[in-house]
């Protein structure tokens, strides 16, 4: 009875004062609930990068908005990035967290996935680089890559380690895809034990786990897959600027940067995903006032120390992106041919099985 | 090492901590207790809690967590037949036959002695192997793994007791509801017909509880009464001790189970649910005399349980070693480690030896508290089966529904929860043991994934891996002992009361 008469008194308030309160960035949010949307389960990463910019955000939007983060787990994600296309209103009120390859996901239009990125404004964002090692006998010097054959290559979810992939292809190498994998923790596990001949993991797992085992020369460093600026050049991983990234390799051995369609798809795939491997959207149709004190939000809670403290592990290192910095995951969404999308889909389709909408 | 040791026992000794390792405890006794809901409920409530806590201070919470589900969760199992949690499944085969005997208090603190020394099995073994492990976990590869797969579908024969071949059907039924959902090697989806809901495939909670919970509340609804039959009501008031003592005089059966539990642990892809029930499996066929295994044989109770408490600290070490968590509770677990800026892997061993061992020791103390806590409610939580279940049936109905529901909170859950009760209640009544199903049920989506990997990794040749021929060997003295003892038996004249076996 009480929630029910809370419930009338809240509406009552929304048709009288409506529109001013609705106009006002400063009081959009005043004593109301934002649901954050995580479609994978507690404990991923995204999951804790979601958490944690919810622990923080809600004391920095005007208004002081209590933050809710829930889990909507199941079908890979698709049951909550569906949930947040159909069943929620664009008010502002609810939030989505995706990660870099739910993002390539939407980008691409997976079947079955009926959120889309062109619904979607992003608030917030956390990148992430990859690296990329190989097992060190099978390479003396960094031209015998060039050389490699049927080489193993684990693969969990095909989108989920696209930019590996894509890799591997720009740079002609020929391997065999091993399925079945669960993460990239187990493809791990399998490079250690020696069953897979090559491995890409996320920065922090590479320099825990990956790194020791380069040290005691059991494993090697190929590359980093790193970013590109607009025009193609290679942009270093800012938390390992010493590995050189693929394209970089591949021109110390061939005289020059990759080029063909699996070296165009690399470069949308791994800036697309590694930019936002934790991204906090809001749908771009949301009251301007709602996006705008979201903004704000992000703004202030940037600059606040205790959160950039704890987010020292979750981060990685990495900066994070709102307001201006996220032109360059508008700029890599907006600037991508449809020509290279439709052989990004067909090579994930052709060679994986993917099955996409349009 | 030993100075590391002491001083993380220090390090845990401050009263914040060990009250943080405390309410661990208590809600890791929470969650286990009610059914459906395991370690990974418990974790999943606390984790938001934990950015900005002193990191022994979350650490110890959790391992609290974790140290008390397995020992919790079987007084569902033991009082109902229900299973607590996905690690106390084959504690129901001989516990609930205690209980129907009016020995439920003696099969619980036989369980809860054995989870006590489990458990500190598990917690020494994890200090002990853990700068060693490496190279075990790593010999476990796709082909050896497939093997210990194919090794939980003999237990089936087992489990089956002298009716093999509805055993074998209802293993057969569970492969195939298994491999309903996402395939494991393929992006493709097996009998989905469209819905999202079946992506994932069902839900092992689900299954479990709608087979094994469902049936036993329409049962004992309909027959009346309590669970324990009054007639053997003379029976409980020394039943407590009688326990302790059962697990004192089995002590090196629970050594043994500990073992296997810690190894069962250690390698990433075995699950509790497969730990358990191989556990079970491993004790019916070793023992000489074996007529009242699934009637009610306390070693039944002990084997499973000594080991799914060791296997938890066996479990730690792939997830510390590797960052490859060897369950969801224990991928939460890494997700907490994250948060505190913990990366698992090798160098945490050589440079955060104070870390681990707080570990260690959270998950000893942690056990112990767990243990007497259970060892003293047990006595006044037994006196349910003697209530009558008409008063008990809607609080524990109402509990599975919300274990059920909350795995993935779609309505679907309840769907799949009756269509599993159905399922389970006409298995029941036609004399179809549901284990293997179960069985089947877990390991369809493993066997065909390590089968595929090591076909596609090695060729033919994994078939001649040392290791494979050894599991090999096994599983065929297994099968075939398990025949010849059978046609043995065969001769003895049929024991009656067979349909109450779950």
């Amino acid at each position: 009875m009480r929630l029910t008469s809370t419930a009338l008194a809240t509406l009552a308030l929304g048709i009288s004062t409506g529109p001013g309160l609705a106009d006002d960035p400063e009081t959009y949010f005043e004593d109301e609930t934002i649901r954050v949307i995580i479609p994978f389960s507690s404990g991923g990463g995204t999951d804790t990068f979601g958490r944690y910019i919810s622990e923080y955000l809600g004391e920095h939007i005007p208004g002081n908005p209590t933050v809710v983060a829930e889990n909507v787990t199941g079908a890979g994600g698709l049951m909550g990035a569906n949930e947040y296309a159909n069943a929620v209103d664009s008010d502002g009120y609810t939030l989505f967290t995706a990660s870099g390859h739910m993002n390539l996901r939407m980008f691409l239009g997976l079947a079955d996935l009926e959120l889309s990125l062109d619904a979607l404004e992003p608030i917030v964002a956390g990148p992430m680089g990859h690296v990329t090692a190989i097992q060190a006998d099978l390479i003396d010097e960094p031209e015998d890559i060039a050389e490699l054959d049927s080489i193993t290559k684990g693969v969990t979810d095909p989108v989920g380690l696209v930019e590996a992939l894509l890799a591997v292809e720009a740079f002609g190498i020929d391997y065999n895809a091993i399925p079945g994998y669960d993460g990239r923790g187990d493809t791990r596990v399998a490079f250690e034990r020696g069953e897979l001949d090559i491995t890409t993991q996320g920065t922090p797992p590479y320099l825990s786990n990956v790194m020791p085992l380069v040290e005691e020369g059991t494993a090697q460093t190929l590359w980093a897959i790193g970013f590109t600026d607009a025009d193609g050049n290679p942009v270093r991983d800012p938390a390992v600027p010493d590995i050189p990234t693929m394209p970089e390799v591949y021109e110390s051995i061939h005289g020059e940067l990759p080029s063909g369609e699996a070296w165009e798809a690399y470069q949308v795939a791994a800036n697309l995903v590694q930019n936002t491997r934790g991204t906090m959207w809001v749908h771009n149709d949301a009251p301007e006032a709602a996006r705008e004190a979201l903004h704000m939000g992000v703004a202030s809670m940037v600059e606040d120390e205790d959160f950039l403290a704890a987010g020292e592990e979750v981060l990685a290192g990495y900066e994070i992106m709102h307001g201006d910095g996220l032109e360059e995951v508008n700029r890599v969404m907006e600037e991508s041919p449809e020509e290279v999308l439709d052989w990004m889909r067909d090579f994930l389709t052709e060679e994986f099985g993917v099955e996409f909408d349009n | 090492m030993i100075e590391a040791m002491i001083e993380a026992l220090f390090i845990l000794l401050d009263p914040y901590r060990l009250s943080m390792l405390f309410l661990g405890v208590i809600i890791g006794i929470g969650v286990g207790i009610l059914p459906g809901l395991g370690g990974l409920m418990g974790m999943a409530l606390l984790l938001p809690f934990l950015f900005g806590m002193d990191t022994y201070a979350g650490i110890a919470l959790l391992v609290g967590v974790l140290a008390a589900v397995p020992s919790a969760d079987t007084f569902p199992s033991v009082l109902m037949g229900i299973p607590g949690s996905s690690g106390s499944q084959a504690t129901i085969m001989d516990g609930y036959p205690m209980t129907r005997k009016g020995q439920a208090a003696r099969a619980l603190s036989a369980a809860f002695l054995a989870s006590m020394i489990g458990g500190l099995i598990g917690a020494v073994a994890l200090s002990a192997v853990l700068p060693f492990a490496r190279p075990i976990v790593l010999a476990f590869g796709a082909p050896e793994l497939f093997m210990l797969t194919v090794l939980g579908l003999c237990v089936v024969g087992v489990l089956s007791g002298n009716r093999p071949l509805k055993g074998l059907v209802a293993a057969m039924a569970g492969l195939l509801v298994g491999a309903v959902g996402g395939a494991p090697v393929a992006p493709e989806y097996r009998y989905t017909f469209g819905s999202l809901y079946l992506f994932d495939g069902f839900s092992l909670v689900i299954v479990a509880l709608g087979l094994f919970a469902l049936p036993e509340i329409i049962d004992l609804l309909a027959r009346g009464g309590s669970i324990a039959r009054r007639a053997d009501k003379g029976a409980a008031g020394t039943g407590w001790w009688d326990g302790i003592r059962d697990t004192m005089s089995h002590k090196w059966l629970v050594v043994r189970h500990s073992l296997f539990g810690v190894f069962l642990g250690f390698l990433p892809g075995v699950g509790s649910t497969i730990t358990d029930w191989l556990n079970y499996g491993y004790v019916v066929q070793t023992s000489r005399d074996k007529e009242n295994f699934g009637k009610g044989d306390v070693r039944g109770v002990i084997a499973p349980e000594a080991a799914n408490n060791s296997r938890e600290g066996g479990a730690l070490i792939p997830t510390l070693l590797f960052g490859v968590p060897g369950n969801s509770a224990m991928a939460l677990f890494l997700g907490a480690m994250l948060i505190f800026g913990l990366q698992p892997g090798p160098q945490l061993v050589a440079r955060d030896l104070d870390l681990l061992f707080v570990i260690v020791w959270s998950l000893a103390i942690g056990n112990v508290l767990g243990t007497a806590l259970c060892l003293v409610l047990s006595r006044p939580i037994a006196m349910l089966s003697y209530v009558p279940f008409v008063y008990v049936a809607p609080f524990v109905l109402l509990i599975v529904i919300l274990g059920a529901y909350q795995e993935s909170r779609h309505m679907a859950d309840l769907v799949a929860l009756l269509s599993f009760g159905v399922l389970g209640w006409f298995m029941k009544r036609s004399g179809m043991p549901r284990p293997p199903f179960l069985i089947g049920f877990i390991l369809s989506g493993l066997a065909e994934r390590y089968l595929w990997q090591a076909y596609s990794i090695y060729g033919w040749a994994w078939l001649m891996h040392w290791m494979v021929i050894v599991i090999a060997v096994i599983a065929v003295v297994l099968v075939v002992s398990g025949v010849m003892l059978k046609g043995s038996a065969q001769g003895k004249p049929q024991r009656p009361g067979k349909e109450d076996a779950p």
